[in-house]
């Protein structure tokens, strides 16, 4: 079934974070190629997974300062990096159809042009393993589990 | 549950116009009370649309304010007092983030049939961002 993009919504340090007008996930595992010297076709093993997502927002300080601080402050400890965050599909009181893990702010682009509202758009990357609505990517040893 | 309306928030904005610019009846949406005497204002919403995600959304609507005076230079100024009380607050329990005025035109008057003019009319539309509070 859709969901009313309406009712979704991104949490931040389990904050829910407003004014976000779009979400874009990425999750990707690139294969490893092992094909031999003198192989006539090409072999490949599974990867290492990478994630990364962009939010577009309607920027204000107050509403995304947050993720500006993780980004400003690397060495802060306060809230634990890397930060967790939640991207939820629908907006049940239990969501089912959700993405989470674990993350940190690479990128803020922050736009302000005559005739409209500020915006930005802020990236970051995951940080070990996702889960994506209950299905946790496979983890090696001491890796970071997601929340 | 309130009921929110976004027609009746924009009106309550422009009703912050001072005593005795415009009555309050003269204040109509779509078209002008015939039945009114001018100076009046009349607005309409041409695009209304829904811009983030989450249960209470931003959304951004397009708004055409005519002011309608019987001169050139008092309908500019009936404007200009428009355009004085189009400011962000929260009318009506919608919060009106951001009021972003684009444009500002006094027009030249139609030709009646009678070959009358007729009133003088300054067209200001504005983006109004709001969500619910």
């Amino acid at each position: 079934m859709a969901y009313a993009s309406a009712l979704t919504g991104f949490k931040f340090n389990n904050v829910l974070i407003p004014a976000v007008g779009s979400v874009g996930f990425s999750l990707q595992r690139a294969p490893l190629d092992i094909t031999s010297i003198g192989s006539w076709n090409t072999y490949f093993i599974d990867g290492v997974a990478s994630a990364a997502f962009t939010l577009d927002v309607y920027y204000s300080d107050a509403d995304h300062d947050d993720l500006i601080f993780d980004l400003l402050n690397p060495t802060a400890t306060t809230p634990t990096r890397p930060v967790a965050f939640v991207i939820y599909f629908d907006g049940k009181a239990t969501p089912v159809d959700y993405i989470s893990g674990n993350c940190i702010i690479t990128g803020f682009d922050v736009v302000s042009s005559a005739g409209d509202v500020t915006r930005a758009s802020i990236s970051a990357q995951v940080v070990g393993a996702v889960n994506v609505s209950g299905d946790v990517a496979d983890k090696g040893i001491a890796e970071i589990p997601p929340t | 549950m309130p009921v929110y309306s976004l027609p009746k928030s924009i009106r309550t904005m422009l009703s912050d116009l001072p005593d005795g610019t415009v009555p309050d009846a003269s204040i109509t949406y779509g078209t002008r009370n015939q039945y009114g005497t001018l100076p009046a204002v009349t607005y309409q919403i041409t695009n209304h649309e829904t811009l983030t995600v989450g249960a209470t959304p931003l959304r951004k609507a397009t708004v055409e304010i005519n002011s309608i005076t019987n001169e050139a230079q008092a309908t500019q100024e009936l404007s200009e007092a428009v355009k004085a009380v189009l400011k962000e607050d929260t009318y009506d329990s919608l919060e009106f983030q951001a009021v972003v005025n684009q444009n500002n035109i006094l027009q030249e008057p139609d030709i009646g049939n009678g070959e009358e003019a007729t009133p003088y009319i300054a067209t200001t539309i504005i983006d109004i961002y709001y969500k619910e509070t």
